[in-house]
């Protein structure tokens, strides 16, 4: 029985991690004043590039760094597109999924002559092989990586002075303006973490399945913008709210269909997003410039 | 010795509008410099340019006598110019202590904050978020950020635009210190007898260029006025005397937030001005009587109806309204005058038929308003944003008058708006009451109320610490009222010189 719950808890750890990672990434993105749906192509672009490198090199952890770079290339594109370029930040985001997805797809096929998934590989090596699931997870060098970046990203935003200037940038870019700091390159900056915590989110998805199979991010970073909004923009409130819907989905997976429909389960975290937006279970604010673009010379006052 | 800050043939033009043209002037160490001009004058542009925000097209702006790359808040900075901006560079989630330090190395910040604190007498939280504080506290705070950063050029924006009696005192101690340290102050300020007061010298702009600029010893008030002007200025308004008609709008009881049981007639031909420092329940008023908030308790009755909030749409639609926040509230900015010519009657005859909008008679009708009310520049085709705030209050005041509504919300309906607009909007509010327009001015300038209002009712702690017809006003009471300083308001509501019933403060509790 306690095998069983550990083995849940396990697994709703293992769920969570990717969600985790991209919502913490939007967060960065979207403190900054930039709305950053762009966050499923990074994940899915994340995740060819770790498995590209990784077969290409034999080595899971260069594997890693390659997960994180193709995620902040996506991410710099649109940071350079939104910010100087001033383009709709949604739409911007929706071509970039698009373009993560027939790029992706046309990899495969040109890498791996496959329409649909990439060679297998290994992923990262274990830290020793207990046989309890809870432990086999903790003994998991990428798990480690994952919970000291949500406590890392939670302390970069609210305890450095990147941080604050970040979160200036996307509640008053005016006065972060008038300190002398430059709004465009924070903005910048938060995009590009979004890239590379994407990034490794998509990583972390390939090294788990040991392949890239096409469209593998599935509308991961579509529900890990839910989570970051569940929670309220915050490092911390998001990993929590992920844990949350990785909670549903793993009941999902091991209920029996009978008692609960599935698909209800399956919507549950954009229900839980709709309730915290409309304000019921306390209200969520974005960042109070999120979506515009800054001018020095707007408004004349 | 160098000046601190001198121009030199400045020019800037946003697209067809010249903002300055050619300015030059000099402001020296130890100096409280005072910049005035009218509404669109170029005074919010010239110190913008001073700060780096905006770029000039041509000219130098030296800083102790050395030309100073503009265009960059950061180079201006590292000269030693400091801005506290008409509407405050601030982060409003952050508290003021973030926003203080927010781009600098925050070492020993406290105890340097504390120590400036003490010493100028500045006292603000620090650890609020400064959303959550007063216009004043969040000043002090723009000013204590200027003064953490050692800025030797400290640009002040109508900084007593948002500030009481009491408070303008204190600011004035304060800049006459810092003057004294040695450092040079620039005060752009439309209120002239506070100018007469704290400059040592005037620079006047008109139309983007400078008509003078001397010292305070060398010139009057009077003369002032005519150099901002540019000839005579306008008459003031008159105000006569005129039976009031039939009620129009009354409120009972009507508590929301800080607000309590607000009791408030206004009668046909008769303007009621409620005065007060800001923040003590002026804002609940209008938001109540406009149906953005839901009263907690009271009523609100409207040509003999009462107004549900459920049906706080109809009324809105009914009556005029010049709203506090004229950027947010009153236009919207990035659309042409037609367009927010018509914004609150749209689907309305005669600038609709059928559901189809009557673009004709919506120019028409904006071009009228541009006329009479002598919005500049006259060109309706654009958008609201590119006129200056005293040109979009003439529009609004236009937009809303034009109406010929029953009742009429006006709230601080000169802010900010120079004094040529000033006694026009003034002229016009008088002249509606003439025609029987019941009108509840919302205004902390008491100068203001005092010229058009039959009765005045003062607000404090959402209470009415004061009220008096015209004729009893005993300035002395209504400015201690003010300041939660008047012991009772009951002489002033019993004995009720004016006419009507009028309102009444809460005496009688509950």
């Amino acid at each position: 029985m306690i095998e069983l719950a550990l083995g849940m808890i396990a697994q709703v750890l293992r769920i969570s991690v990717p969600y985790a990672l991209a919502a913490i990434g939007g967060a960065f993105s979207e403190r900054g004043g930039v709305i950053n749906i762009a966050l499923e192509g990074i994940l899915l672009t994340g995740a060819f590039g770790a498995a590209a490198v990784t077969i290409a090199t034999g080595n899971p952890w260069l594997g890693v760094i390659g997960g994180m770079l193709a995620g902040a290339l996506l991410a710099s594109i649109h940071g350079l597109v939104t910010i100087w370029g001033r383009a709709d930040q949604i739409l911007s985001g929706l071509a970039l999924n698009l373009l993560a997805l027939g790029a992706t797809r046309g990899g495969l096929k040109i890498l791996y002559d496959s329409a649909s998934n990439s060679d297998r590989f290994e992923g990262v090596p274990a830290l020793g092989r207990p046989d309890s699931a809870l432990l086999s997870l903790l003994g998991q060098p990428l798990f480690l990586v994952a919970v000291a970046v949500t406590f890392g990203a939670h302390a970069l935003l609210f305890r450095t002075r990147f941080g604050l200037a970040l979160r200036a940038a996307g509640d008053g870019p005016r006065a972060l303006d008038g300190t002398g700091l430059s709004v465009n390159l924070h903005r910048f900056g938060g995009v590009l973490l979004s890239g590379f915590f994407g990034g490794l989110a998509g990583t972390w998805l390939v090294m788990e399945q040991h392949s890239f199979t096409d469209g593998m991010s599935n509308g991961r970073g579509y529900i890990a913008l839910a989570a970051m909004i569940v929670g309220k923009w915050r490092p911390l409130g998001a990993a929590l709210a992920c844990l949350l819907f990785g909670a549903a989905e793993t009941l999902q997976i091991r209920v029996d269909s009978d008692v609960v429909p599935t698909q209800l389960l399956q919507a549950l975290p954009y229900i839980v997003t709709l309730v915290v937006l409309a304000g019921w279970i306390g209200r969520a604010h974005p960042p109070l410039h999120l979506g515009e673009p800054y001018e020095r010379e707007k408004g004349r006052s | 010795m160098n000046p601190a800050v001198e121009f030199v043939e400045v020019t800037k033009r946003f697209g067809p509008v010249t903002a300055n043209e050619q300015v030059g002037f000099a402001a020296h160490p130890g100096e409280i410099h005072a910049l005035v001009g009218e509404n669109g004058a170029g005074k919010s542009t010239l110190m913008g340019i001073l700060a780096g925000f905006v770029q000039p097209d041509s000219g130098i702006v030296r800083i102790d006598g050395v030309p100073a790359p503009v265009g960059s808040p950061r180079a201006m900075l590292g000269r030693g110019v400091g801005i506290c901006a008409q509407h405050f560079h601030q982060v409003p989630t952050l508290t003021g202590y973030e926003n203080i330090v927010l781009g600098t190395m925050a070492v020993g910040g406290r105890k340097q904050l504390g120590a400036l604190m003490k010493r100028y007498g500045l006292d603000v939280p620090l650890d609020v978020p400064v959303e959550r504080l007063s216009l004043g506290e969040q000043e002090r705070i723009e000013i204590l950020k200027l003064l953490y950063r050692d800025a030797r050029i400290l640009i002040l924006d109508e900084p007593t635009a948002v500030l009481a009696a009491s408070e303008v005192r204190s600011l004035f101690q304060i800049l006459r210190r810092l003057a004294e340290e040695g450092r040079a102050i620039l005060f752009v300020s439309h209120k002239l007898p506070e100018v007469m007061e704290i400059a040592d010298r005037i620079t006047v702009l008109r139309a983007g260029r400078v008509v003078t600029s001397r010292k305070k010893t060398e010139v009057t008030e009077d003369e002032l006025v005519r150099l901002i002007v540019g000839g005579a200025p306008p008459p003031p308004a008159r105000w006569s005397a005129r039976v009031p008609g039939r009620p129009v709008l009354e409120t009972r009881g009507l508590s929301l937030g800080r607000l309590a049981k607000f009791d408030v007639q206004v009668r046909e031909g008769q303007i009621v001005g409620v005065g007060g420092v800001e923040g003590n329940g002026q804002q609940e008023l209008t938001h109540a009587l406009l149906g953005y908030r839901t009263p907690e308790a009271g009523t609100i009755q409207y040509l003999g109806q009462s107004v549900r909030p459920w049906k706080s749409h109809r009324f809105r639609q009914s009556i005029g309204v010049i709203p506090e926040d004229r950027q947010r509230e009153g236009l919207v900015l990035g659309r042409s005058l037609v367009e927010n010519g018509v914004l609150g009657r749209h689907e309305r005859a005669p600038f609709t038929q059928g559901g189809i909008l009557r673009w004709g008679r919506m120019r028409e009708h904006a071009e009228s308003i541009v006329d009479v009310y002598q919005v500049r520049p006259d060109a309706i085709g654009l958008p609201a944003v590119a006129f200056s705030g005293g040109n979009q209050q003439r529009f609004i005041a236009g937009r809303e008058l034009t109406k010929k509504p029953p009742f009429l919300l006006a709230v601080h309906p000169t802010r900010g708006v120079d004094l040529k607009a000033t006694q026009f909007l003034h002229g016009r509010l008088l002249e509606e009451r003439t025609n029987g327009a019941a009108i509840l001015l919302v205004s902390a300038d008491l100068q203001e109320l005092q010229t058009l209002a039959d009765r005045v009712l003062i607000l404090y702690r959402g209470q009415v610490a004061y009220s008096a017809s015209r004729e009893e006003i005993d300035p002395e009471r209504m400015q201690r009222a003010l300041l939660g300083l008047a012991g009772t308001s009951k002489e002033g509501t019993a004995k009720g010189g004016a006419p009507s019933n009028g309102p009444s403060s809460r005496g009688g509790g509950r």
